[in-house]
């Protein structure tokens, strides 16, 4: 099974030096998206700056597959 | 056989509790992953940590599996079941290797029996450990990871006394039942703030009053409830003796 490294970005990038062993795509997805899920609440602050997070998954070459994303935005003016 | 033992309930014991309980204790060094009571099963033998730390695990179906307290120096695994003769609700496995005395289960409660000093230290424990998985379940639903890693560093830490505490990333993610890149951001956030270092598969705790400002309200009103009842480890008695200490 093909090993995934997920990266974070919130102004600085988090590298990921270790990766994870997962089925296929799909679930690398899956696992972004509940990492998104479970890093937001410490980004608040941040995504009211207007700042964005953002978690990357690369395969074991270093291409990027899925980027997940945060932003917030009023969207009223 | 040791005469001064580190596990609190040991060294706390009546002169005729330990009579009856030391030559039935046994010495182990538990390694890291050693399961030692499976969910759903019988306590057969109890352990009283040293410098080992054990986890109770909730396990799920699909694998997972999440921490909901820990055992170390002050106290001994597998209490509630055992004091109700029912199966272990949740998997005992070591997190931190090191060193423990096993004993018979019914060594252990037919002393309890005869002991009411005893059976009040139990009882004691087990409304700790009750508490602890309480405070650790409302913990998970609210707070942040960073400051739930924090609490869980500091806790492991007052049980053993390490200053780097061997697991990875991913050891600890499943703890905190989060994903492992998700223990790597609230790790991040620590070492800004000062509190740890850390390396593939090592985690150095390098301030534990920045640790303590980083940790949910949990981990003080823990120790609070713990105090009250005199469960302490060898670490929050120095620790205690320290800040009490009148400066020369």
């Amino acid at each position: 099974m093909p090993r995934y490294y997920f990266s974070t970005r919130n102004g600085h990038t988090l590298r990921d030096e270790e990766g994870d062993v997962l089925r296929d795509d799909d679930a690398a997805r899956d696992m972004a998206v509940d990492i998104l899920s479970e890093v937001l609440p410490s980004q608040r602050e941040r995504l009211g700056r207007g700042g964005q997070y953002l978690v990357r998954v690369s395969d074991e070459d270093g291409h990027a597959l899925y980027e997940i994303k945060a932003t917030a935005k009023r969207t009223d003016r | 056989m040791s005469s001064s033992f580190q596990n609190q309930v040991l060294a706390d014991l009546r002169p005729e509790d330990r009579a009856a309980l030391e030559p039935h204790l046994v010495q182990v060094i538990l390694a890291k992953g050693e399961v030692l009571t499976e969910q759903d099963c019988p306590v057969d033998q109890v352990y009283f940590p040293e410098t080992a730390d054990l986890g109770n695990v909730m396990t799920f179906p699909d694998g997972r599996a999440v921490e909901t307290s820990t055992v170390g120096s002050e106290g001994v695994s597998g209490l509630a079941a055992f004091l109700a003769e029912a199966p272990c609700t949740w998997r005992i496995v070591v997190q931190i290797e090191g060193t423990a005395w096993r004993l018979d289960a019914d060594v252990f409660r037919k002393q309890v029996e005869a002991s009411p000093v005893l059976l009040t230290r139990a009882l004691q424990l087990t409304h700790d450990y009750q508490s602890q998985a309480a405070q650790t379940a409302a913990c998970n639903a609210i707070h942040e990871v960073a400051p739930r890693l924090a609490r869980w560093l500091l806790l492991v830490q007052d049980r053993t006394r390490q200053t780097e505490i061997l697991l990875t990333q991913g050891d600890i993610a499943t703890l905190l039942g989060v994903q492992r890149t998700t223990i790597n951001a609230a790790a991040s956030e620590l070492r800004a703030g000062g509190a740890i270092e850390y390396r593939r598969g090592k985690v150095r705790i390098r301030s534990r009053d920045a640790l303590e400002g980083l940790s949910c309200s949990c981990y003080q009103a823990q120790r609070r409830r713990s105090e009250a009842l005199g469960i302490v480890t060898d670490l929050q008695r120095s620790d205690a003796a320290a800040a009490g200490a009148v400066p020369a």
